[in-house]
């Protein structure tokens, strides 16, 4: 069992699925960030309250260190944020790609102690994601760091491991298993199943006043239903990584994911799922957040086809 | 495929401290990611955990367990203390880490859709020709109708964090007067005429079709103005910092 599980941490392969995991997640953090600073809200968000800020940071038990170790000024905050954005940048572009992912992680985490309700759950998902990949070989392909090394964007092709794809895949199956538990309202349960039609009619998160929802409140119960057991059935993502991994052993349910792409059938509904509510509902990054991670659950040889095949290389 | 040594040779010390350490981040995030019944008496002064607390107790009695919607208020909260006691015990030596990283696994995804919803609605007025404030003049309102520069700032994910949480709290959060100072200072910055500004979070009462009971009209909630006079100093620290931008 202990050899086991040290050789499961052990193992190696092409870094394709983490190099498209951080060009997604680097990316996702640059919009957002680019974002705040179209619409002149790095002060607001992110300066104390006496320099223009809507956080009173410096009255609180534990100051952000960014606030303890520099001048509490607007100035400040700014230069942090420019150079959050700088990482995100070089991160996404795979330029010191390990440590732009440091900076940039320590930079938003700060920036989230600043004004903590401005900090959604997404944002601590994306840090999470960040934090692995700051420990992997993500910048290894797809990268300048790579270009620069090895003469080719594609690297030097030498694997690299693979327990950070495999900590992201954790997470995903963590992610919603763990939302799922959550989910013991009224709203979500029968006989109400009223969680998404609420959701709709919440004038903070709907798209627009749209009387028809109304109309379709059966369909909306349909969706609750389905949402909150696709969510239970997190814990697929794990099974087919550990079925795929034991091929040899018996079981129904083991013949069943070898015979049917279940995962692929999981994650597709939850793409789905993800760019519906995405149409119905203002979330911000959130489903594009969730879906930077879904290519951790391709394994590389996959990506490594398809990007053959769309560069018309005979595999 | 993925290389896999396992089975192969003596255990090496890199690969076996790694194990460990991953083994260690694991514990940590899977038992912060378990639905820990975390309930304050905060929590439980919103409508929707009333609704909540009725509805279970009444569920309770079905099964033979008596017990009030105040009874199970108390229990729930017994729950909610020890809930943090023992997270205190099991996350307290890592929260350091967790916070200097900005790393844990805290979210529901709507885990209580609320059925009493927030909604924004800022209005301002101007100086008239008399020199009386004329009449307000509604600025925006949730979702997505007024000018579309506040439409955009107060739609941002980030700023709708700071004021959402507060459409069924009896009192809002430390942070919504900030954001009603900030939001006076936008439209103030852009519009000298502006002398006062009003912003407000109506309670909206959503019934599911087939309820009968009558509709409930948005009831005005959390109304605070804000005059130039009150909203002097941040004024003029935007005006210095040059970034009233028409």
């Amino acid at each position: 069992m202990i050899r086991w599980w040290v050789g499961l941490w052990d193992r190696r392969e092409a870094p394709t699925s983490l190099a498209v995991v951080r060009i997604l997640v680097g990316a996702l953090i640059l919009v957002d960030l680019l974002e705040l600073a179209r619409l002149d809200l790095v002060v607001p968000l992110y300066a104390p309250r006496p320099a223009g800020g809507m956080a009173g940071v410096l009255g609180r038990e534990l100051v952000p260190e960014l606030y303890r170790w520099l001048p509490a000024t607007a100035q400040t905050a700014t230069a942090a944020f420019w150079l959050a954005v700088v990482a995100a940048a070089t991160f996404t572009a795979g330029l010191s790609t390990r440590l732009s992912a440091v900076v940039l992680l320590l930079l938003l985490a700060q920036l989230s102690l600043i004004l903590p309700p401005a900090d959604r759950g997404i944002d601590m998902l994306l840090r999470n994601a960040l934090m692995v990949l700051a420990f992997s070989r993500c910048g290894a392909a797809g990268s300048v760091d790579a270009r620069l090394r090895a003469g080719r964007w594609s690297g030097d092709g030498q694997p690299v491991p693979s327990w950070p794809r495999y900590l992201l895949v954790v997470q995903l199956a963590v992610l919603y298993t763990s939302a799922g538990m959550q989910k013991v309202a009224s709203a979500w349960l029968p006989p109400d199943w009223s969680a998404l039609w609420v959701a709709l009619r919440d004038p903070h998160f709907q798209r627009g006043a749209w009387p028809w929802v109304d109309e379709l409140f059966v369909l909306t119960q349909a969706a609750t239903a389905i949402t909150w057991l696709w969510e239970w059935l997190g814990p697929v993502i794990l099974l087919a990584f550990w079925y795929r991994d034991t091929p040899g052993r018996p079981g129904r349910l083991r013949a069943a994911f070898r015979r049917y792409p279940l995962l692929a059938l999981y994650l597709g509904v939850g793409a789905l799922f993800h760019l519906g509510t995405h149409l119905g509902l203002r979330l911000g990054i959130f489903p594009f957040a969730v879906l930077s991670l879904y290519p951790a659950a391709v394994h590389p040889e996959t990506w490594g086809a398809l990007f053959r095949r769309l560069r018309g290389v005979p595999s | 495929m993925s290389s896999s040594p396992e089975g192969a040779g003596p255990l090496r010390p890199w690969p076996v401290l790694r194990a460990l350490l991953i083994a260690l981040v694991l514990l940590v995030h899977g038992t912060k990611a378990l639905p820990w019944p975390d309930v304050r008496e905060r929590d439980l002064s919103y409508g929707v955990a009333q609704d909540e607390l009725e509805r279970w107790a009444g569920v309770l009695g079905g099964v033979g367990i008596p017990l009030s919607a105040a009874q199970l208020s108390e229990r729930v909260l017994d729950l909610g203390r020890a809930s943090a006691a023992a997270q205190r015990a099991l996350h307290g030596p890592f929260r350091p880490l967790l916070r200097l990283t900005g790393t844990g696994q805290a979210w529901g995804l709507f885990a209580y859709p609320d059925p009493y919803a927030g909604r924004l609605v800022v209005s301002s007025r101007q100086v008239q020709d008399d020199g009386q404030p004329g009449p307000w003049q509604e600025r925006y309102r949730a979702p997505g109708q007024g000018d579309p520069w506040l439409v955009a700032r107060l739609e941002n994910r980030r700023i709708r964090g700071v004021y959402d949480d507060n459409g069924d709290r009896p009192k809002p959060g430390g942070f919504y007067d900030p954001f009603c100072d900030w939001v006076a200072v936008e439209i103030m910055a852009r519009e000298p005429a502006v002398v006062e500004v009003e912003v407000r979070l109506d309670l909206v009462t959503n019934r599911v079709p087939g309820d009968r009971r009558p509709a409930v009209p948005d009831k005005r909630r959390h109304v605070r103005t804000r005059s130039r006079q009150e909203v002097a100093r941040p004024l003029g620290l935007r005006a210095a910092a040059g970034e009233a931008a028409p």
